[in-house]
């Protein structure tokens, strides 16, 4: 027993952790006096937008207004669960999710306040937020078609349910069914056209399918490139990030146009929490989010496009053209994610 | 089938730990090998068994050449069984299956009876599906020498094979496993350190000591005529009285003359071998000696005297002569084989 | 004891009551197209998973216990290096250079090989590869001290008996069941995983469980579910317990010779277990490098540090407070032997390891929050959920087993007799624990320390759920990388996970698993691989 001497590991363990306990006793009575103090309260944001994406934004916010924010990330699921665990002790102010359908369960379980915001509701369009304005759509995520410029031509190409014909057996790639990009997009396709005809199309594309679905949209779009298949689904700002990192015009973005539907888009998206502490704060730093100053960086980090069409997209994004979007309302994602989830499974798609 | 060790050598590391050692057990015979521990009689056994090479010498078993330098036949060829200190039984296996490893290339019904028969012949029929672990130490023991004799071996080698148990138990389970290797009329070879062992069992013994054959006789020879003092120290209890030899060949001692000796010892100081049972008590003797110490053995007491010179005795005396310490007892010397040895080394 | 299992029985007690509760409304579905593949994915994956890592484990360990050959010990040391190594990292690795797209089958493409694909890594069969090459080192542990165990005399007679196949009748059986030991862990750790197999996309119970979670939002389903992996995991301890009741040995005298090889024979074994370590760890590790060093400017940033101290001190502290703990209860049961809550209450706490870490996590929070919430005019607000301690319960629910298991293992080998032969020589008391206990049973504590503190740096949906807000760490790190598909930039502190691994793996060989004395096998820890869980593959 040379090298780990228990006789002394477990006392000074036990140490170590009562020195845990102090220290994080004492974060919380510190900012328990900063909020006695004059200083403006915490905004405390549950996050499931990667923190890279969304601790810039919160950086800036508190340098502008001395408003300070902390922000605890996690998946959705567990956010969800444990706001719901919280009620109305909750620490939480404001929630942010990259879905749709995140952002309509929240709704949904009551944990999320109705906030009717005329700058909210100015800035972004009826179709990207809840009904009840208990959530605001902050930057729109398109999920569109990939193709090989050579082997697809942009002309073989229209919409997503296309893909489903025989033309493209064994020439098509897509990501696996448990992302929830792909069962929002089955959920919009299921309000687009009903659950039968939807049913047909993912059939459809699992007969199709070059190989066993990838674990992300850049392995959809290198295998692509490897010459596995000739088109996928993939969301913008993948082809974007693949754009960055090596330029290769062999793949392109197509658009599905107005005539078939239009271009199936997501957000990310925040709302404020039913039993936020500090309910105006957070709705003042949702509506900075969502106002144009905000805007073009929240997008713009992830190369997605501002939800207030009054900001123009980054250069990057602009260049991939403009696109006309479906426009029914993105809350049907989360009301119909389940059936879209039970679709995928009936379909054979894994 | 008869052994054959004729100068066999065996060195670990290049030191010697077994060296010149010639014995020959007849077939059929039971031999034992006495020693203390570390004198090279389990190095011995392996060297038989075929798990150490040989350094100088041969190995003959039915007088076929098993070993010798250089050369040095599989252990599984040998033909040799072995039942180990730790009996080595296979906690997975029942008692039959344990019986029949050694046969697994039998034919099916050929294994199954001789595993019947070794069951009856070591009392197991009750323990054929009986895991090691659910027997006594003493069954254990006969699964293990059962294991050992069922594929017939040619000669059966036993390494201290008692040495877990407790007394009462070793001498009655000696007895049976002599019977049961008789029945079999195999020829065994067994290494203890314990005398009473080896002279209850062995037909011949030999005492091994600082890995030398010391003595390969019977058991009355080994106790009554050690043919070297160590054998003479490590076989039974005694003094050594110092002695001066006459042209004769006449002994005299402190407690008179002895002999005369069959043979000259070499050398005219000697120290003359005196066990217990060569001191007898008799308050008629002119002798006496001082009782310093008793030990009460039922039958018998055995008495530490010491003689007026210093010189220490000891003596088996019916146990009804109850003396105290201190008080002298009469005693009178009667040797029937005078052992004698030249005086090399300070008395034990 | 009941306290031991507690945070384990809260968990279990939600799936149970889950099983209770009325049947969700996706059961249906659940249970007509979800389930059937499911089961038959989870138990051919669990079988393949099973064998490879039998084979892998107890044929490395039977060639470095067995023989000697040059490089033997240093090798015997990097057979283990796996057990540092998260499975979604050597998955991530082997798909990148194995898939379609991957360097070595475009290579094929290029030398004119054809557009078929030559073969599919990302399938049950791939998973079940990496699976196997990641978790073989339980088994290999746990078989190579069985081996070393075996006595020479176990051998010696095998040999008078012309028995020539001595690992097939002696060394397999004798070791039977330790290697059963180490393929329940196996199972066990192929039922909780979900990073593995999410990224080679292969349907089981854990992504049955998330997608009922996660996508049909229905959190009874998930739990449902997770009962029925409940119920798998105690049916493969019972199995397990079965086979381990079958004749242990106790082997007494000298212990196995090893047998040199010369020639053609050790260059094959040298080579060929060097080979095998190249390609499963260096390799991967060379490519974590690599990513490291291209996005080091990105990723390297002054918070890196802070993350690393937070991740060592979650480790050391979690693996202070569960071998303690563990110790506590040793201690309990020793004193009561025999007693049936105990012993249940010990099973118990070791089930939390055949379960999903978010839902271990889950199933912590709700009740402690409820709890809160209820005490919520008495306490301050977050005691319990913005405090450490419950980060450190949820380890305590996963990892128990990992300290639980040995030491109580070791403890009771410490005989009565052994306390009463010291008190008779008048040590009692702490000098009793200190003089005569803590020698005895150190070898298991510092092994259950190291191997806790490879789980939790590793563990990554737990602390994602349950850490104060903030309270960010390598592991969560990884997962804000990866959650958006950056891989490669999560190779920096994958890399760093992995090397702080190695310390603790380190340390397990010279505090016993690998010294070459011979005793009773040592109970080697119930280990915990990576929790995956949240890694967001899907």
């Amino acid at each position: 027993m040379p090298a780990l001497r228990p006789g002394l590991l477990l006392p000074s363990g036990l140490l170590l952790l009562a020195a845990l306990l102090l220290a994080a006793c004492g974060d919380r009575d510190a900012a328990g006096e900063e909020q006695a103090a004059a200083t403006p309260p915490t905004v405390v944001v549950y996050s499931a937008r990667n923190e890279q994406l969304i601790g810039p934004m919160l950086q800036r916010y508190t340098e502008l207004t001395g408003t300070p924010t902390e922000l605890v990330t996690a998946s959705a699921g567990p956010l969800l669960e444990r706001l719901k665990a919280e009620g109305e002790n909750t620490p939480a102010d404001l929630l942010v999710t990259v879905d749709a359908g995140n952002l309509w369960q929240a709704a949904e379980a009551g944990l999320l306040q109705p906030l009717n915001s005329q700058a909210l509701n100015a800035a972004i369009p009826e179709y990207l937020r809840d009904p009840q304005g208990r959530w605001y759509g902050l930057s729109v995520r398109a999920r569109t078609l990939v193709h090989h410029t050579q082997r697809a031509p942009a002309a073989s190409l229209s919409g997503y349910a296309a893909l489903a014909e025989p033309a493209w057996a064994g020439r098509l790639c897509l990501r696996t069914s448990r992302k929830v990009y792909n069962q929002s997009l089955v959920a919009m396709l299921i309000a687009e056209r009903g659950e039968g005809p939807t049913e047909s199309i993912v059939r459809g594309w699992v007969e199709n399918l070059a190989a066993p679905p990838f674990p992300n949209d850049t392995a959809v779009m290198e295998a692509i490139q490897a010459g596995l298949c000739d088109v996928g689904i993939v969301n913008s700002y993948y082809f974007g990030r693949l754009q960055r990192d090596a330029q290769d015009a062999t793949l392109a973005l197509h658009w599905p146009s107005e005539a078939v539907g239009g271009v199936h888009v997501n957000v990310s998206g925040a709302g404020v929490v039913k039993h936020a502490d500090q309910a105006v704060a957070a709705r003042n730093l949702l509506e900075w989010l969502a106002s144009p100053q905000a805007q073009r960086k929240f997008a713009g980090d992830n190369l997605e496009y501002p939800a207030n069409p009054a900001v123009e997209a980054v250069p990057q994004v602009a260049a991939w053209g403009a696109y006309t979007p479906n426009l029914i309302n993105v809350s049907e994602a989360g009301r119909l994610q389940a059936d879209a989830v039970k679709l995928m499974d009936r379909a054979g798609y894994r | 089938m008869q052994l054959e060790l004729d100068g066999v050598a065996v060195h670990y590391g290049g030191r010697p730990v077994v060296s010149d050692v010639t014995l020959t057990l007849p077939d059929g015979d039971f031999g034992c090998l006495l020693g203390p521990s570390g004198s090279g009689k389990t190095s011995l056994l392996r060297a038989i068994a075929g798990f150490v090479d040989i350094a100088a010498g041969s190995i003959r078993v039915g007088g076929e050449t098993l070993s010798r330098p250089g050369y040095s036949r599989e252990p599984a060829q040998r033909g040799i069984g072995m039942v180990f200190q730790d009996l080595a039984l296979l906690p997975h296996l029942s008692v039959a299956d344990n019986i029949a490893f050694g046969l697994n290339r039998w034919p099916r019904a050929q294994r199954r009876e001789r595993v019947a028969q070794m069951l009856a012949l070591t009392g197991l029929q009750a323990h054929a599906d009986h895991h090691p672990d659910a027997l006594s130490g003493g069954q254990q023991q006969r699964v293990a020498l059962a294991r050992a004799l069922a594929p017939q071996p040619r000669l059966l080698l036993l390494d201290e094979p008692f040495s877990s148990l407790d007394t009462a138990l070793r001498l009655s389970l000696a007895e049976q496993i002599r019977a049961i290797v008789a029945e079999t009329a195999t020829t065994a070879l067994l290494v203890t350190h314990d005398q009473q062992e080896a002279f209850a069992l062995g037909r011949h013994v030999g005492v091994v000591d600082q890995g030398t054959l010391r003595q390969w006789a019977s058991p009355y020879d080994i106790y009554h005529r050690p043919r070297a003092r160590s054998v003479a120290e490590f076989i039974g209890d005694g003094v050594w009285l110092p002695g001066r030899v006459d042209a004769e060949g006449r002994v005299h001692t402190e407690l008179g003359m002895l002999g005369p000796l069959a043979q000259a010892p070499g050398s005219a100081e000697v120290d003359v071998l005196i066990r217990p049972d060569d001191i007898l008590h008799d308050d008629a003797s002119p002798l006496s000696a001082t009782i310093c110490a008793k030990a009460f053995r039922g039958a018998q007491i055995l008495y530490r005297l010491e003689l007026p010179s210093g010189q220490a005795l000891k003596t088996l005396v019916p146990s009804h002569h109850n003396h105290a310490l201190g008080q002298p007892l009469g005693i009178r010397l009667e040797m029937e084989h005078v052992i004698v040895f030249p005086r090399s080394a300070p008395p034990a | 004891m009941a306290l031991l299992a507690l945070p384990t029985l809260l968990p279990l007690a939600a799936c149970l009551a889950a099983l209770g509760a009325p049947w969700s409304e996706h059961w249906g579905h659940l249970f007509g197209v979800v389930l059937p593949g499911v089961a038959g994915n989870t138990a051919l994956l669990m079988l393949l998973v099973v064998l490879q890592a039998g084979l892998l484990g107890s044929g490395w360990a039977w060639l470095t216990a067995r023989y000697d050959f040059p490089g033997r010990g240093l090798l015997h040391a990097a057979l283990l290096l796996p057990l540092a190594l998260p499975g979604y990292v050597l998955g991530f690795v082997a798909i990148h250079l194995l898939d379609y797209a991957g360097p070595v089958q475009s290579a094929w493409r290029e030398a004119g090989g054809g557009p078929q694909p030559l073969w599919q890594i990302r399938s049950l069969y791939g998973a079940a590869l990496i699976l196997g090459l990641t978790l073989y080192p339980y088994v290999y542990l746990m078989a190579y001290n069985a081996y070393r165990s075996i006595g020479r005399n176990t051998l010696d007679m095998a040999a008078t008996l012309g028995q020539t196949a001595v690992f097939r009748r002696i060394a397999l059986p004798l070791a039977a069941p330790w290697i059963a030991g180490g393929l329940l862990l196996v199972a066990m750790e192929v039922l909780a995983d979900f990073g593995t197999v999410a990224l080679f996309n292969v349907q089981t119970f854990t992504t049955a469980i998330y997608k009922s979670w996660f996508g049909l939002f229905a959190l009874d389903a998930a739990l449902q579910l997770a009962s029925v992996l409940v119920l798998l995991a105690l049916a493969l301890m019972a199995v397990q317990r079965a086979v381990q009741r079958r004749g242990r040995m106790v082997q007494r005298g000298p212990g196995l010779p090893r047998r040199r090889l010369r020639g053609g024979a050790a260059l094959a074994a040298s080579g060929g277990a060097a080979g095998f370590v190249l390609l499963v760890v260096g390799l991967p590790l060379g490519l974590l490098l690599r990513w490291s060093l291209a996005h080091l400017s990105v990723e390297l940033d002054p918070r890196y540090l802070e993350w690393l101290g937070r991740s060592l001190l979650l480790a050391g502290s979690a693996a202070a407070l569960l071998t303690a703990s563990a110790l506590l209860a040793a201690y309990l049961e020793r004193r009561q032997p025999g007693r049936r809550t105990l012993q249940l209450g010990a099973r118990a706490a070791t089930l939390g390891y055949a379960l999903p870490g978010t839902l271990l996590a889950v199933g912590l929070y709700a009740p402690l929050a409820a709890l809160e919430n209820a005490l919520a005019d008495w306490v301050a607000p977050g005691w319990v959920t913005q405090s450490l301690v419950l980060l450190l319960l949820g380890y305590w629910a996963r990892f128990m087993a990992v300290a639980h298991t040995p030491i109580s293992q070791q403890l009771a080998r410490v005989t009565p007799s052994i306390d009463e032969a010291a008190r008779t020589l008048g040590v009692r008391g702490w000098r009793l624990l200190h003089r005569v206990h803590r020698p005895l049973i150190s070898g298991a504590l510092a092994s259950a320390a190291a191997l806790l503190v490879i789980d939790v740096i590793k563990e990554m949906p737990i602390t994602l759920m349950l850490r104060p807000s903030g309270f960010d760490t390598l592991a969560t790190r990884i997962f804000e990388l990866t959650a958006e598909g950056e891989y490669e930039r999560a190779a920096l502190p994958a890399l760093t996970i992995v090397l702080a691994g190695l310390v603790p793996v380190a340390l397990l060989l010279r505090s016993g698993h690998g010294r070459e004395d011979r005793a009773e096998p040592t109970p080697v820890p119930l280990a915990g691989r990576p929790g995956t869980e949240a890694l967001h593959a899907a």
